[in-house]
């Protein structure tokens, strides 16, 4: 019989927060921040579309007067079952959350600092909430260097090309049929679907169960007659050589039952 | 906001608990994709009927004894109304609302004399929290006067499709579920929530009342099943 799990000591938090950051950015432009997560092996965190328990992995940022913040860009998680019928989605071992951020431009030049404070709760068998603080420098350049180098950190720059792909209107890898209370997501090809809805999708039936289809189809059912129906998250796409692609989807329908076709949510 | 917390809440109720064996009879996880396996009994789970638990349904019948070897059954509290806590001292959730804040020992103290209380603790054995002893320190500990009983099985806590410690549930006096949810609407682990979910239900039942929000979604720890 195993051990039951303790409460750990204070001060050995089970995971670990950094702050990413390009060398420097020139006013008017964009840039990526990462917040990176180093997660303790066995122990994970949680994502922050619908799960089962848990709480989602919450920042914030402080920075320079003239940088803003645009929405955080969430990896896909992974899937986890537990006993009870308990699904999650989270992340193990390290995770690098998006922020893209807009600096103005009349932001003052010369050395920046970008603060994180975080909260997260850790689990393992045992949950554990806490929390942590990083923060990094870089610089504002009055005009760009030579070498664009140094306007990406090249592990966020991985993280981002690693995030969903955004489906276009009439993307032919993913399509999404809502009928009244069902839903049907179609991947040509595909060996496998894995469904993981996001923080404003609406709640889908026995998700941990229906939520994946060894096929080219996935079909479920959404908790409750709702108008509109938003269908959003990520969708896994796994084919027949096992590689894995992940789709972010935001359709909703209802609104217009008698135009029959889903259109895509206002953004929020 | 709220409104968004109950839909969220639906999804919860939705998952029955039969679903784990299923997941759990599949072949070996994938890389990424983490299944852990449930106890022995998943296979009788399979068969169990799969309707989902609502609101105003009949509250799944239940007799389990407590730490101290006293057996508590929900029939033998017919005609009155039973908060139901799920439970897990070591849950930081549960330490919050039992140490952290006073929110479980002011719910008795305002409703104890016309409501009963009963804590429920579904960690197997050998999980966290599980046991007689563990959950004997925890009730003199927080000075916790109503019984906690031990559903090491989990098949009360599957019944009830519990998934978190601590989720709430009322039963009013004809037996049937009233409030399934959090306790308040605060999910983090640290502080009391402004809304007490469960004293707004109780006083709207005490007063003859339908729930006006009879579900949230509830947080904190998985069950230890």
């Amino acid at each position: 019989m195993p051990t039951p799990a303790r409460d750990p000591q204070p001060g050995q938090a089970h995971a670990r927060v950094e702050v990413l950051l390009p060398k420097a950015v020139v006013p008017g432009d964009r840039m990526d921040v990462g917040v990176k997560f180093t997660i303790e092996k066995d122990w994970h965190l949680y994502w922050n579309g619908q799960n089962d328990s848990g709480t989602p992995i919450e920042i914030e940022l402080k920075m320079p007067t003239g940088f803003k913040a645009k929405e955080t860009l969430w990896p896909a998680p992974e899937r986890l079952v537990e006993p009870g019928g308990i699904l999650n989605h989270i992340y193990e071992r390290e995770v690098i959350l998006v922020v893209p951020v807009e600096v103005a431009k009349d932001a003052k030049v010369g050395p920046a600092e970008i603060a994180v404070e975080s909260k997260w709760l850790a689990c393992k068998e045992a949950c554990v909430p806490e929390s942590g603080g990083a923060k990094a420098t870089m610089k504002v350049d009055a005009v760009p260097a030579d070498q664009s180098a140094q306007y990406v950190h090249e592990a966020v720059a991985k993280a981002r090309a690693a995030l969903p792909i955004e489906l276009a209107k009439d993307d032919p890898r993913v399509k999404i049929v809502i009928e009244g209370r069902r839903a049907t997501i179609q991947a040509p090809g595909a060996r496998e679907i894995a469904f993981m809805p996001g923080p404003d999708c609406t709640p889908v039936e026995t998700l941990a169960d229906r939520g994946i289809a060894k096929a080219d189809k996935l079909d479920f059912e959404l908790a409750e007659s709702q108008n509109p129906i938003r269908i959003s998250g990520i969708v896994r796409v796994t084919n027949s050589e096992g590689v894995r692609a992940y789709y972010h989807i935001d359709t909703h329908a209802g609104a217009h039952p008698e135009s029959g076709k889903n259109r895509p949510c206002p953004g929020r | 906001m709220k409104q968004l917390w109950s839909l969220v809440a639906v999804a919860a109720i939705a998952m029955s608990a039969s679903v784990v064996a299923q997941e759990g009879a599949k072949p070996a996880a994938k890389p990424g994709e983490k299944q852990v396996q449930p106890a022995q009994d998943g296979k009788k789970d399979a068969k169990k009927d799969k309707a989902e638990l609502k609101i105003g349904d009949k509250a799944p019948e239940f007799s389990l004894k407590d730490t101290e070897g006293k057996e508590h059954s929900l029939s033998s509290l017919s005609g009155k109304i039973v908060v139901l806590e799920w439970f897990n001292p070591d849950c930081p959730f549960v330490v919050k609302q039992h140490e952290k804040t006073s929110v479980m020992a002011d719910l008795v103290k305002k409703y104890g004399d016309k409501v009963t209380f009963l804590a429920i603790n579904s960690s197997a054995p050998g999980k966290q929290g599980s046991g007689a002893e563990r959950n004997t320190k925890a009730k003199t500990d927080w000075k916790i006067d109503f019984p906690i009983l031990l559903d090491e099985t989990g098949e009360v806590g599957k019944s009830y499709q519990s998934k978190n410690t601590p989720t709430m549930y009322i039963v009013d006096a004809k037996g049937n579920l009233a409030y399934w949810g959090a306790i308040d609407d605060d999910s983090g682990a640290e502080k009391a929530g402004k809304t007490n979910y469960v004293a707004k239900a109780l006083d709207e039942l005490l007063a003859g009342k339908p729930v006006s929000q009879s579900k949230t979604k509830p947080y904190g720890c998985n069950v230890k099943y």
